[in-house]
């Protein structure tokens, strides 16, 4: 967790989960089958953004990573925005991300390739599981996303290339 | 004559014109080139590789940057090409001289395509990367080949880029709405995709065919003449895993098809895509300070 001036501007690489205070802008760049999992505090202006790459962590592996997995990254977001200072009883959440490929070709058999699919999946169910607010999301399509937090305001903006860049929400 | 894409004539006119126009092409230095020559052939050694090399100067001067960099933290600085050959290895060392070469044209802008600049390096070094991790999990051959296959495999868009600046949302729309995949859109538009015209390119740089191919039929590996699928398949699969992980990701996006019998010729279950995207983004993590070092020189 840090305090920020309003210019700072924290990339969230993949797997990586950051909190930030007073002012800034968190950005998650080139979401393609990605999420950017985006959770405020309004009131104390605490912002928190995970970059989760896949839906579920492996049981045969240790977690090193909690932010790479929906189902790890959203309890270690909620700790990271509870030792910040964040009520969690005020937490809002919005998503974005989750895109797939346009075309699975001739003789397609498997779903688990829509990676993009089952990590949006993944991620409404593991905030439905702790009862989280989720006031947006924007999810699927065939387009890469960057998603822009501004701890400031609240305000979530998506860039979908080739298309622009519009308001997803304000988590205030 | 340019036997991989089997062209008419006419169509053969054309893809000349198209790549003709275009102001500043992308070249592969003759030294770059002699060392994907060499190093194809089994009776290689380091001296072989550094005469190459040290016929470009400046390509010289990048490998011994790049191998006294922090990247590889050697305990001495090494001075000379064939001191970095032998202790960073014969392979290493072609897949560093065809990167420092690629970098100066692969960090460009593409407008046509959306990618800023750098995009296009990181999207290649990705695919790289993801190709040679593939191939290495499978045991074939082409474990190098793969790798700078993996890189170039899209300089066919440097190309396109320049018709398409300005057209390329109505493209994508256009697409989606007659469910075409944006490389037919490509062919739709301008009678070749971004995979013909980067095979087109390899061929003119007397690139070795097994490259050639492989750049020709990333996005369609089952089309591949047989002896070449196997890398085509490894570069397909790569291609994808980049795109999930929207590593230099451009406005086209997605929009491609998957062919989900790469995966079986590899032997590679679907059921196990998690771990291997796991496993691939852990690969690129490690070499990412490599390529933001080669991009700099």
């Amino acid at each position: 967790m840090s305090s920020a001036s309003t210019s700072t501007r924290l990339m969230v690489n993949m797997a990586e989960i950051h909190v930030l205070t007073g002012a800034g802008q968190l950005v998650g760049l080139g979401l393609g089958s990605c999420i950017g999992l985006a959770a405020y505090d309004g009131s104390k202006k605490i912002a928190g953004l995970a970059h989760i790459v896949l839906p579920e962590a492996f049981v045969d592996r240790a977690v090193t990573e909690p932010g790479k997995f929906a189902d790890t990254a959203l309890p270690e977001l909620i700790r990271k925005m509870e030792l910040a200072g964040a009520s969690r009883a005020s937490l809002k959440f919005a998503y974005c991300g989750g895109a797939n490929v346009f075309k699975f070709g001739p003789g397609k058999t498997n779903d688990v390739l829509e990676v993009g699919r089952r990590n949006a999946d993944a991620v409404k169910a593991v905030l439905s599981k702790f009862s989280c607010r989720v006031v947006a999301h924007d999810v699927g399509g065939n387009s890469g996303r960057t998603m822009t937090f501004d701890v400031a305001t609240g305000l979530i903006q998506v860039k979908v290339l080739s298309v622009g860049q519009e308001d997803l929400c304000t988590l205030s | 004559m340019h036997a991989v894409l089997n062209l008419t004539p006419e169509q053969d006119v054309k893809l000349g014109q198209i790549i003709a126009k275009v102001q500043d092409l992308p070249s592969m230095p003759a030294a770059a080139t002699r060392v994907l020559q060499i190093t194809g052939s089994a009776d290689t050694n380091a001296q072989m590789i550094a005469d190459a090399i040290v016929l470009d100067q400046a390509l010289a001067a990048k490998v011994l940057k790049i191998a006294n960099s922090a990247f590889y933290g050697l305990s001495r600085s090494v001075t000379m090409v064939k001191e970095a050959v032998v202790v960073l290895g014969i392979s290493h060392v072609r897949n560093l001289v065809i990167t420092a070469s690629a970098a100066p044209w692969m960090r460009r802008a593409l407008p046509g395509y959306d990618l800023e600049p750098k995009q296009l390096l990181l999207h290649g070094s990705a695919v790289a990367i993801g190709a040679r991790m593939i191939a290495k999990s499978r045991r074939l051959t082409v474990a190098d080949d793969a790798f700078v296959a993996g890189l170039l495999a899209d300089i066919g868009k440097i190309v396109l880029s320049e018709y398409f600046d300005g057209k390329l949302a109505t493209m994508i729309s256009l697409g989606a709405q007659a469910g075409m995949t944006f490389d037919q859109v490509e062919t739709k538009v301008m009678g070749f995709d971004h995979a013909c015209v980067g095979a087109r390119l390899a061929e003119d740089w007397n690139l070795p065919a097994t490259l050639v191919h492989a750049i020709r039929y990333h996005h369609a590996p089952s089309e591949a003449p047989e002896a070449y699928r196997p890398l085509c398949d490894c570069i397909h699969l790569a291609d994808y895993l980049t795109m999930l992980c929207g590593f230099g990701m451009g406005g086209d996006g997605m929009f491609y098809e998957v062919d989900e019998a790469a995966f079986e010729r590899l032997g590679i279950n679907a059921n196990d895509l998690d771990h291997i995207v796991d496993e691939f983004v852990t690969a690129y993590q490690h070499q990412e300070a490599l390529f933001e070092e080669i991009s700099q020189s």
